[in-house]
C-alpha cells in the first residue's frame, strides 16, 4: 500500500517535470521563438499551449503589445535656425520576432536604436520647417513625416513604429526668458491702453455731459427771454391801450407818481421864491 | 470546541489524534480526489458589478464575462484577469494630488507650461477622465495603457494649445479646447487600439506663468480702472444734467412768473388809470388840482426844502432853509427868530 503510493507520487512528479519542460504557454500579449541549439526553429504569434523538445529547444518570449518609448528632451534646430527643445514619444511593436531577436535582442537595446533613428528623423524633418509650423500649424504633419522616415529605417529590426508624437516643444531657457519679457511688455501695453481708453471714455462722457448741460441752460435762457419778452410786449400793449385814451392825463398822473417815488425823505429841494410851487403861496398872501 | 478539549484527559486526546492519523493512512487514496477537487473549486471567481473579466486557458483568450459568479480553469492552466470597466478613472496632467484631506496639490511645471499659437507661454493644468471600453484591447494591445494615455494627453493638449491664442485659452476658448483635446486623445487611443474611452477633458487652472502673472493681473486692474473711470464720468453726467434741467425749469418758471405778473400788473394799473380817467373826465380841472395838491402833501413834509432868493448876488448864496427853521423853533436857546 505505502509502496504503491510512493511510486504513484514519483510518477506524478516526474510527469510534471517532463510536461513542464516540454510544453510552454504563450499568452495573448506574447509571441515566442523556439530556438534549437542556437538555430531558429519556429515563430509563434498565436496564444496557446505549445510543445517543444526538452533540453535542446529553448523558448524566447517577446512582447506583442504596443511598447513604450520615451526619452529625455533634446535640443534641435528648426528650419529658421531657432533652437527648440523637443520631447517626443513613440509607440512601437515587435512585428517580426526573429529579425528583432537577431538584430537587437532586447527591448532596452531596441529603444537605444529607436532613439537614434527617431532623433535623426526629427532632426531631418524639423530642419525643413519653421518653429511656428512645429508649434502650431503643421505639428501633426511633421509627426507623420518623422514616423514614415523612422519606419523605413527600423524595418530590418522587425519593428513597426506605430506612432511618433511631439509631446513637448519648448523654447530653450534663454528664449523662454525673451518670451516672458515680451509677454510682460505686451501686457503693459495692454494695461496702458485700457487705462488710456478709460480716460478717453471718461473725458468724452464728461464733456458730452457738460455740453448737454450748457445747451439745456442756454435753451432755458432762450425760452425764458422769449417768455419775458412776451410778458413785456403784452403788458406794454395793455398799458398803451389804457393810456392812449388820454395821453395828456397819463403824463400828468405819471409825473405825480414819479415825484412820489423820486423825492425821498431828506431830499434837498431848492426853490426860488418865484417858482411855480411857491407861486400860490406868494399870491395867496 | 476548545472547551470540549479542555475537559478531556490529555492521554485521551493523544489517542484520538493517533486514531485519526491511522484512518488517514488507511484511506490515503482519497487525497488524490480531494486535492484536484479543491484545485477545481479554486477556479470559481466573483466578478464585482463594476468589473468585467477576461478568461484565458493556456494563455489563449476564451471569453469575456460580465459581473457574477463564474468558473475558469485555475492556474496553471487557466487565468482570469479582472478589470474595473465601469469605473471612471482620472489622469492628472500638470499637477498631482498629494493628499485628499486636506486637499493639496503639487504642480508639475514641465507638464503644465506650454507654448500657445501666438508664441506665448501658458501654465495649464487639466484632468482626463476615462474608462476601459474594451478590456481585451486594454489588456493585450498596449504595454502600458496609463503611460500611453499620459503621453497622448500631453501631446494632444499641446497640439491644441499650439493652435490657440493665449487670450482665447484663458477666456472664451476653454470649452473648445476641452472638446478638441478630448477628440484628439480619443483619436490617438483608437489608433493604438488601447480599449480606452475618453469621457472628458477638463481644464483646471489656466494661468499665465508665474514670471508674468503680475503683468497679467495689472491688465485686469487696468480694465477695472477703465470701468471705474467710465462709471465716475457717468456719475458726473448723472449729476450735472439733472441739475442743469432743474435750473432750466427754474429759469423758465421764473420767466413765466415774470410774464404773468407783468401782464397782471399792466391790467391792474390800466384798470386803475381808466377808473381815474373816468373821474377826471367828469371834472378835469378840479381833479387835476386835487391830485397835484395831494401829491405835494405827500411828498413835501419829508423833504429838506431850501428857498433861494434869486435877487441876492454875491458868492454866498443867501438861502432859507425850512428845515433849519424847524430846528430853531424847537430849540429856543439858539440865536433867535430869523423872521
Amino acid at each position: 500500500m505505502t509502496n504503491k503510493l510512493l511510486i504513484g507520487a514519483v510518477v506524478f512528479f516526474l510527469s510534471i517535470i517532463v510536461i513542464s519542460s516540454s510544453s510552454f504557454v504563450v499568452n495573448e500579449w506574447e509571441q515566442a521563438l523556439v530556438i534549437e541549439l542556437g538555430k531558429h526553429k519556429r515563430t509563434i504569434q498565436q496564444a496557446g499551449l505549445y510543445f517543444k523538445v526538452p533540453l535542446t529547444q529553448e523558448v524566447i518570449k517577446l512582447d506583442k503589445r504596443l511598447l513604450e518609448y520615451d526619452v529625455d528632451p533634446k535640443e534641435l534646430f528648426s528650419g529658421d535656425r531657432q533652437q527648440v527643445v523637443v520631447d517626443n514619444y513613440s509607440r512601437w511593436r515587435i512585428v517580426d520576432p526573429l529579425k528583432f531577436y537577431e538584430s537587437v535582442r532586447t527591448q532596452s537595446s531596441a529603444i537605444t536604436r529607436l532613439d537614434d533613428i527617431i532623433y535623426s528623423a526629427f532632426r531631418e524633418v524639423l530642419g525643413k520647417h519653421s518653429l511656428k509650423e512645429l508649434i502650431s500649424e503643421k505639428r501633426a504633419e511633421l509627426c507623420e513625416e518623422a514616423l514614415m522616415l523612422s519606419n523605413e529605417k527600423v524595418k530590418d529590426f522587425g519593428i513597426d513604429v506605430v506612432d511618433v508624437r511631439i509631446k513637448r516643444a519648448d523654447l530653450p531657457e534663454e528664449n523662454e526668458q525673451n518670451v516672458f519679457a515680451r509677454m510682460i511688455t505686451e501686457r503693459e501695453r495692454l494695461a496702458k491702453k485700457y487705462r488710456a481708453e478709460g480716460e478717453e471714455e471718461a473725458r468724452k462722457i464728461r464733456s458730452l455731459a457738460e455740453k448737454e448741460a450748457r445747451i439745456i441752460r442756454a435753451e432755458a435762457k432762450k425760452e425764458s427771454e422769449i417768455i419775458r419778452g412776451q410778458g413785456d410786449a403784452q403788458s406794454t400793449k395793455i398799458y398803451a391801450r389804457a393810456y392812449n385814451q388820454d395821453p395828456e392825463f397819463y403824463r400828468f398822473v405819471r409825473q405825480l407818481e414819479t415825484y412820489k417815488k423820486t423825492f425821498k425823505s431828506g431830499t434837498k429841494i431848492v426853490l426860488t421864491p418865484d417858482s411855480e410851487f411857491l407861486k400860490t403861496l406868494k399870491e395867496g398872501r | 470546541m476548545s472547551n470540549q478539549f479542555h475537559s478531556l484527559d490529555p492521554d485521551q486526546v493523544q489517542k484520538m489524534i493517533k486514531e485519526k492519523i491511522g484512518r488517514f493512512k488507511i484511506n490515503g487514496s482519497w487525497i488524490l480526489l480531494v486535492i484536484p477537487l479543491f484545485w477545481l473549486l479554486s477556479g470559481f471567481v466573483v466578478i464585482q458589478p463594476e468589473e468585467e473579466a477576461v478568461m484565458l486557458v493556456f494563455g489563449k483568450f476564451q471569453q469575456q464575462v460580465e459581473p457574477g459568479f463564474h468558473w475558469n480553469w485555475p492556474s496553471p492552466i487557466g487565468r482570469t484577469i479582472k478589470g474595473a470597466v465601469k469605473k471612471v478613472q482620472k489622469l492628472e496632467v500638470g499637477f498631482r494630488t498629494v493628499s485628499i484631506n486636506p486637499v493639496r496639490y503639487r504642480h508639475v511645471r514641465n507638464e503644465s507650461l506650454m507654448l500657445t499659437g501666438d508664441e506665448n507661454i501658458i501654465n495649464l493644468e487639466f484632468i482626463v477622465q476615462y474608462r476601459i471600453s474594451n478590456l481585451r484591447d486594454f489588456l493585450f494591445n498596449v504595454g502600458d495603457p496609463e503611460g500611453t494615455l499620459m503621453d497622448a494627453s500631453e501631446s494632444a493638449m499641446r497640439e491644441i494649445i499650439g493652435r490657440t491664442s493665449i487670450a482665447s485659452a484663458m477666456t472664451d476658448g476653454k470649452a473648445q479646447i476641452q472638446l478638441d483635446t478630448q477628440d484628439l486623445i480619443q483619436n490617438y487611443m483608437d489608433g493604438y487600439q488601447a480599449g480606452i474611452q475618453i469621457l472628458t477633458v477638463k481644464l483646471q487652472d489656466v494661468n499665465p506663468p508665474d514670471r508674468v502673472l503680475a503683468a497679467f493681473k495689472d491688465v485686469i486692474s487696468a480694465q477695472q480702472d477703465k470701468e471705474r473711470k467710465i462709471n465716475e464720468a457717468k456719475g458726473f453726467e448723472n449729476d450735472i444734467i439733472p441739475a442743469a434741467r432743474g435750473e432750466a425749469a427754474q429759469q423758465v418758471n421764473d420767466a413765466q412768473g415774470y410774464k404773468q405778473s407783468r401782464i397782471t400788473e399792466a391790467e391792474g394799473e390800466s384798470a386803475r388809470f381808466i377808473s381815474l380817467l373816468r373821474e377826471y373826465q367828469n371834472g378835469k380841472t378840479v381833479t387835476k388840482a386835487r391830485l397835484y395838491q395831494e401829491t405835494l402833501e405827500q411828498v413835501l413834509p419829508d423833504m429838506d426844502m431850501v428857498i433861494l432868493d434869486n435877487k441876492v448876488g454875491g458868492n454866498v448864496l443867501p438861502y432859507f432853509s425850512i428845515e433849519d427853521a424847524k430846528k430853531n423853533r424847537t430849540k429856543p436857546s439858539s440865536k433867535g427868530d430869523p423872521s
